[in-house]
């Protein structure tokens, strides 16, 4: 982490529980402890579910 | 000259102007035909409120709905392509009233064609847009008024159907809940911009997601950052990049 930077390590991706990205540049309101790495496949299955519920 | 001769060139200019009066009756003809096939629909609709169903678009590719009397816009559905090779490529929809809700509202067209919306609606009232857009697989471009968030309860406006979104506009500091674009990697610079324009300030932290591709400024990053809003994707870029395109 640089300043309020967060950057992914290859093969992970972060999450807040809401929204995914590689990087997330935090605003003054937010903290770091809000954001956890999670691997692509499970990133990949999540977004299969949200994928699936979209169609039913 | 002999009458014969002069009988004949004068059959011969008759015959040119009847072709010529065909030509200019074909093309008259076929431009009508043409404006008939490619012009606008028209809809007038004198509710309160309440949804379309089943508009035919009659071979029209777009569609302008003036709904004067609507005061929500839910589910204006089931556009049904009447015209053989028919697409809808460009709705317009004016309403000159405070609407205050249009969940589902263009969730209608599922057939790839839509790339244009142009609203002409005021949503500064508006507390549900809930899946106004979710089926507009092709959807490119959404202007008209600039859209006014600020009364939003949830911005599930948006979901991963608007990956060719190119141009969109907010209402300044009228955002104040999370949002994503991330699907949508083809934003021109002006709407990147008005997104982070229509920032507002948050005491609690909000989220703008980016497709991780999009190209953005520090200058950006740190407005948002400083009106209490976390940058998730996006690729920070020089001004000289940023502008390049």
């Amino acid at each position: 982490m640089q300043n309020n930077v967060l950057t992914a390590r290859d093969g992970y991706i972060y999450t807040n529980g809401e929204t995914f990205a590689y990087t997330i540049r935090l605003g003054v309101n937010d903290s770091a402890d809000n954001w956890h790495e999670i691997t692509e496949e499970e990133y990949e299955e999540i977004q299969s579910k949200e994928n699936e519920l979209c169609l039913n | 000259m002999s009458m014969a001769e002069k009988s004949l060139i004068s059959l011969e200019n008759s015959q040119t102007i009847i072709e010529n009066q065909q030509r200019v009756y074909d093309k008259g003809y076929n431009d009508g035909y043409s404006d008939g096939e490619n012009s606008v629909l028209r809809l007038e609709k004198c509710m309160g409120s309440g949804t379309f169903t089943d508009l035919h678009t009659l071979g029209k590719s777009e569609i302008v709905l003036n709904l004067e009397k609507f005061t929500n816009l839910n589910y204006l559905s089931n556009v049904s392509v009447a015209g053989a090779n028919t697409v809808v490529t460009h709705i317009t929809i004016n309403c000159p009233n405070l609407i205050t809700s249009a969940f589902g509202m263009i969730n209608w067209i599922n057939d790839n064609t839509l790339k244009h919306v142009t609203l002409n609606i005021d949503f500064q009232k508006c507390t549900n847009l809930s899946g106004a857009f979710h089926n507009l697989k092709a959807i490119e471009i959404i202007d008209g008024y600039p859209l006014d968030f600020s009364s939003l309860t949830n911005t599930n406006v948006f979901n991963s159907n608007i990956t060719n979104l190119k141009e969109i506009r907010f209402v300044e500091n009228s955002l104040h809940l999370s949002l994503s674009f991330a699907p949508a990697s083809r934003l021109s610079n002006a709407s990147k911009q008005s997104i982070f324009d229509g920032l507002a300030v948050v005491e609690t932290a909000q989220t703008l997601t980016l497709h991780k591709d999009v190209k953005i400024l520090q200058s950006q990053v740190d407005s948002a950052n400083a009106k209490g809003w976390t940058v998730a994707g996006g690729t920070v870029v020089s001004e000289e990049e940023y502008y390049a395109e």
